[in-house]
């Protein structure tokens, strides 16, 4: 127990100084981004953007304004937005990022559920139409980019069929369907390819055939014994996946004219609204290093070989 | 077996959903109108609104001291009557409405509108638009921060008296004093929220015909429900005004089409798509795409032959029809159509100043020749900077294939970069071609004055005492004269066009999809576009 809570600690640890050392970055490389953050600068005077600086502190050298900015978020102040004139960015940011992690949660756990039973047939049943049709959907479904079926989709179901919204976050569960199928295609499509060949692998293995001279059904043998070693590649993507997810994705949230943050990352950047640009990096990195740490746990649970750390 | 059907269970759940009947949307059809904005509202302060999203959001809850009509006529609002204007042009004394109040019914008075106007150029508000009020005495050095803003010239005589100095005599003041950053803020209420004032719908009071609702700064759905204290409100006919922001063009085409939206903002090929039906309106803008030389960093755009070679190998019409599918009209002038009319006769700048610019390509080949010669050189290779943004680059191809095409020897290499990098080149003055815009305000001056010599935004760095002199006049004396000012006009764009030393290309347009049941859709060529606070059903 004592070795769990080093490795713990330990971990958070080299989370902190990760995120420390990502706002740095983020932080020096932003300042060499070229332009102004006032959308309205080709009608502003010198005099007007000095101004300007000075109330946002933009006229500090580098190093000050760093300090600054380190100081704050450690008080939880992100600053303020200088495209949504003075908005506080975590006001911004809260109001924005619900709908975005609960398609992409929503899509993950749909596109993965799915994914992995089509992965597990399309084993059972190596080299019949069912593998060549899972196969051939996972093809398609990692080539395609998620807008294009997002457009598909909504042409289909919600303007032809009438059976779904067209789009806006006004029908609760039901505005959220569309969104999540879209987005949960990709997702779908890795889970069916990794679950397949790994499973391919793990049927023909020694302890498999024991467990069918046992005499244990297939699909028991399937669920039960080859699911549970088959899972941890599909452990180790699905992390960065629910990540880039739950983030937001611009297209697809403009498509269903959705309120998520998917957009706002693109244009601070844009218009070089830094501290959104600092806000929205934060939450993402935090969000991949949390995910990364949680599945570094699930292995230990999925698979007791990869207990190296805490044994070590 | 059992686990599989604990992971059916979810998907069976999923299927149903998906076969779900869609809810029958029972909308009160006569009093609410389902309205679009294509993007997020950046502000709702009408003291820090600079874009045109913000400012079309605005209009619907704030009033200033005058509105316009379609022709962009000043209609008195929150003023009683049209200014009273003093001898010198200088002072003007306005009577305020006595029956104006606010959302909440506190009564809006003349020190608002101070309050207002002085809150916009104070530069501790950090207003981007403080330079829109350098109309009245002491504007800039109150934006600038070298005077009190009490300085400012405008004041409160009494309750419903108000006095305003002005820089200079201005022929467009009327029009100006429509501007949303003059509606009256009440600096009890502004004080008390502080830092917080305009950034939620409960932190705003409402002078207009609607109050905002359900807005808390990043929204993407948002209310205007009807102000029941508006002075005017027996001529509003809409309870609640619905508005999303629909970003995707096809999805606002679908809810349009699905009757979820009454209006929706469309481009690209819909506008071909819609052409000849009752939906579409096209409504011109202020806005002006130029092709800007920049003369002062190019050694060849010095030659004045090679830039006349550019003013006249461009069809226009072609651009604008074949290239931007419609939504931009044909230039007419350095001036756009519409902003304003010869004082005389009426006639817009199409009418009086048109036929200037033109498409010509054996003129075209023959300045090239010319300057080819001149220059001493068999070939010319210039960059061509655009913004990365599709128009821009659809632009910038079609200039860079028409300049090719029709003077050979040219060379074009494109450079297609973010608008921030595109704007700071120009901003550097090193560039040799950029595609480059700009959008004015009622005065017409501001399209010339973007090429005098000391001006910031005279990219092309191109000299010019003639200009200077021009430029001079019109923001001072002219204010008195009206046909002078129009004649200053007149020959300020004819030397502009006759030096080629801007290449304008088109003026942009809104297109919109609009419900024809429709009526009492205003349009405007600036602000907001299609105004639609004093529309209704027929039935």
């Amino acid at each position: 127990m004592k070795r769990w809570a080093l490795y713990i600690s330990r971990r958070l640890l080299y989370m902190a100084v990760t995120l420390w050392l990502i706002i740095t970055a983020t932080f020096l490389l932003m300042s060499l981004l070229p332009g102004s953050p006032y959308n309205y600068r080709d009608q502003l005077s010198q005099a007007q953007i000095d101004i300007l600086d000075q109330k946002y502190g933009l006229n500090q050298p580098l190093a000050v304004r760093y300090v600054t900015y380190l100081r704050n978020i450690l008080h939880g102040d992100f600053g303020i937005s200088l495209q949504f004139s003075d908005q506080p960015i975590t006001k911004l940011l809260a109001n924005r990022v619900g709908p975005s992690m609960r398609l992409g949660l929503q899509a993950v756990a749909f596109g993965t559920v799915v994914g992995t039973i089509l992965g597990v047939i399309a084993a059972m049943r190596q080299n019949t139409w069912i593998d060549t049709f899972s196969s051939l959907f996972a093809i398609i479904g990692r080539s395609t980019p998620n807008f294009v079926v997002a457009v598909i989709l909504q042409f289909t179901f919600a303007v032809s069929l009438k059976l779904l919204p067209i789009g806006l976050w006004k029908d609760g569960f039901r505005s959220t369907i569309l969104p999540t199928l879209a987005l949960s295609i990709s997702p779908m499509a890795d889970a069916a390819r990794f679950i397949r060949t790994e499973m391919v692998e793990v049927l023909g293995s020694d302890y498999i055939e024991l467990a069918r001279a046992k005499g244990m059904s297939e699909t028991r043998l399937a669920f039960t014994h080859g699911l549970r070693n088959a899972l941890i590649p599909l452990v180790t993507i699905i992390g960065p996946m629910t990540v880039s997810l739950m983030t937001g994705s611009l297209v697809v949230e403009n498509i269903f004219a959705i309120p998520g943050i998917g957009e706002q990352f693109t244009k601070s950047i844009l218009s070089n609204d830094y501290y959104t640009i600092m806000a929205v990096t934060i939450l993402y990195s935090s969000l991949l290093l949390a995910v990364i740490f949680v599945m570094d746990v699930l292995y230990q649970v999925i698979d007791p070989r990869v207990r190296v750390e805490a044994d070590a | 077996m059992r686990k599989i059907k604990k992971w059916l269970a979810p998907l069976l759940v999923s299927a149903l959903m998906l076969g779900g009947v869609s809810s029958a949307l029972a909308q009160d059809a006569q009093n609410v109108l389902r309205w679009t904005s294509p993007g997020e509202v950046t502000t709702m302060d009408s003291g820090k609104s600079y874009d045109v999203i913000s400012g079309e959001a605005i209009s619907f809850f704030q009033e200033s001291l005058y509105r316009l009509d379609a022709q962009s006529q000043p209609i008195p609002a929150l003023a009683a009557e049209l200014p009273k204007v003093s001898e010198d042009g200088l002072t003007l004394n306005i009577a305020i409405r006595d029956d104006a109040y606010y959302s909440d019914g506190t009564k809006i008075t003349a020190a608002d509108v101070v309050y207002a106007a002085r809150r916009v150029v104070d530069p501790a508000t950090g207003s981007q638009s403080a330079k829109d009020l350098s109309f009245l005495a002491n504007g800039a050095a109150v934006a600038a921060g070298e005077a009190p803003v009490d300085t400012l010239g405008i004041k409160a005589l009494s309750d419903t008296e108000l006095e305003i100095t002005l820089t200079a005599p201005n022929s467009y003041i009327n029009q100006e004093l429509s501007s949303s950053l003059l509606a009256p803020v009440n600096q009890a209420f502004a004080e008390a929220q502080g830092a917080n004032y305009g950034l939620s719908a409960d932190a705003l009071l409402y002078s207009g015909p609607f109050a905002l609702s359900g807005w808390n700064g990043t929204d993407i759905s948002w209310q205007y429900v009807k102000n029941p204290y508006y002075w005017d409100k027996d001529n509003i006919y809409f309870d609640v005004i619905d508005v999303q922001v629909v970003k995707e063009v096809a999805t606002g085409v679908n809810l349009y089409e699905a009757g979820e939206l009454d209006g929706a903002r469309i481009s690209g090929d819909y506008v071909n798509l819609y052409d000849g039906t009752d939906d579409l309106w096209i409504i011109p803008t202020l806005r002006m795409t130029n092709l800007e030389l920049g003369v002062s960093s190019s050694e060849p755009l010095q030659n004045l032959n090679l830039r006349k070679a550019l003013l006249y190998s461009i069809n226009r019409d072609e651009l604008s029809i074949a290239i931007l599918n419609g939504t931009d009209a044909p230039a007419v002038a350095t001036i756009p159509d519409g902003i304003a009319s010869n004082p005389e006769n009426g006639k817009s700048v199409a009418e009086d100043f048109g036929g200037q610019i033109y498409y010509d390509t054996a003129k075209a080949q023959e300045y090239f020749a010319k300057a080819l010669e001149e220059l001493g050189v068999d070939e010319v290779t210039l960059e061509l900077v655009t913004s990365d943004e599709d128009k821009q680059i659809k632009e910038g191809q079609y200039l860079q294939s028409v300049f090719e095409t029709n003077l050979p020897g040219l060379k074009i290499e494109l450079s297609n970069v973010p608008s921030s990098v595109r704007f700071e080149i120009m901003m550097a003055y090193d560039f040799d071609l950029a595609l480059g815009g700009w959008s004015g305000r009622y005065d017409p001056t501001s399209y010339i004055k973007q090429f005098e010599t000391s001006y910031e935004h005279n990219h092309g760095k191109w000299v010019s005492p003639e200009l200077t002199e021009w430029v001079n006049q019109l923001e001072t004396t002219d204010g008195l004269d009206f046909a002078l000012r129009w004649e200053h006009l007149r020959q300020a764009n004819q030397y502009l066009i006759d030096n080629a030393v801007v290449v304008p290309l088109v003026q942009a347009s809104y297109t919109y999809l609009i419900t024809p049941r429709l009526k009492g859709v205003v349009t405007h060529v600036l602000g907001t576009a299609a105004d639609v606070t004093r529309a209704y059903f027929e039935d």
